[in-house]
């Protein structure tokens, strides 16, 4: 295929997973189980005692009665209008202040959740930093790994596998 | 997601010890399908060019979820393909399909707060399929455990082919 047809082909692709990711921007709304935390943006009242599942940073834990460690934590949720802080009830989980979690609960009045299951996923804010450094070692592995078995051909402008491998 | 490097090394460990068995996947493959590996995190595209710079240009709504999808596999496979001499179009699009989609099933492995992993398999169904909840990424020994294993099975490899420079 010439280099012009093959662009083409490569802009016709690259288009549809576009188009993917408009529908499924449409479309994830209806299909999720919980609502967003853009609808809890707008109207959060509208929402109380149905489950959800949200992702937040954790700004700031608290003891509730006489628990300890922390049973209680303040999270600041990302939504299409903005920030805005939930308190989250029974937070059973190791994070410290700036790590992500997701909670998964029942949401009551006030901005506030009755935590069933709590997720660390980074127990730090400087956890996305090890993902980054352990993600840009796998990166240079894939291409010293493909490189040591193929070349760029500058005649065909494609992949060839090496001859001298 | 599992990071960059464990997905890798994943593949390649599939790859490797499917190549015992199976004489076509030569050593020139398994770096592709370590490639096809990393289709998934292409969605960290979106930490550099967020999604609202996406709508900006499109002027609708959009998401980079698709991505790491199976329908975001097959059809960015189908673009790197395009990259190779056209004698490897079927092999390439076979190796890049199987790493990205190694890829998707360790990633619905990790853990969710409400025992549901993502819609992977979308476009083709919204459904959730459920996550043993196995582990989080920014946990350090989901990688250590991918490095041992790849160095177990780059061990054996070796030692399966005495000839191999």
């Amino acid at each position: 295929m010439r280099p012009l047809a093959r662009l083409v082909v490569l802009f016709a692709l690259v288009a549809v997973v576009v188009g993917l990711g408009v529908h499924y921007e449409s479309a994830d709304e209806r299909h999720s189980p919980y609502p967003t935390t853009t609808e809890l943006a707008e109207d959060y009242d509208a929402h109380v005692g149905a489950d959800a599942l949200v992702f937040g940073t954790v700004r700031d834990q608290s003891v509730r009665g006489n628990a300890t460690p922390p049973n209680q934590a303040t999270i600041e949720v990302e939504s299409d209008e903005g920030p805005f802080e939930m308190t989250v009830h029974g937070f059973d989980a190791d994070v410290r202040r700036g790590g992500t979690v997701q909670v998964y609960g029942v949401l009551e009045p006030d901005r506030t959740m009755d935590a069933r299951n709590v997720v660390v996923v980074n127990p730090a804010g400087s956890s996305n930093l090890y993902k980054y450094a352990i993600s840009a070692v796998g990166a240079a592995l894939v291409l010293v790994v493909f490189f040591r078995e193929w070349r760029f051909d500058t005649d065909s402008l494609a992949f060839e596998v090496r001859d001298d491998g | 997601m599992a990071d960059l490097l464990t997905h890798v090394l994943a593949a390649y460990v599939l790859l490797t010890v499917a190549s015992w068995r199976i004489d076509a996947i030569g050593s020139e493959w398994t770096p592709v399908g370590m490639g096809g590996a990393a289709i998934p995190d292409l969605i960290k595209v979106g930490i550099v060019v967020d999604n609202g710079a996406i709508e900006g240009v499109i002027g609708v709504p959009f998401s980079y979820a698709p991505v790491s999808t199976l329908g975001g596999v097959l059809l960015i496979a189908g673009a790197i393909t395009l990259a190779f001499e056209r004698r490897y179009w079927r092999r390439a699009y076979a190796f890049l399909f199987v790493g990205g989609l190694a890829s998707l099933v360790l990633d619905g492995l990790r853990a969710f707060a409400d025992g549901n992993s993502n819609p992977w398999l979308y476009p083709f169904a919204w459904w959730q399929p459920p996550t043993p909840s196995l582990y989080v990424t920014s946990d350090p020994r989901v990688a250590v455990v991918g490095i041992v294993v790849a160095a177990v099975v780059f061990a054996v490899d070796r030692r399966l082919e005495p000839d191999f420079s």
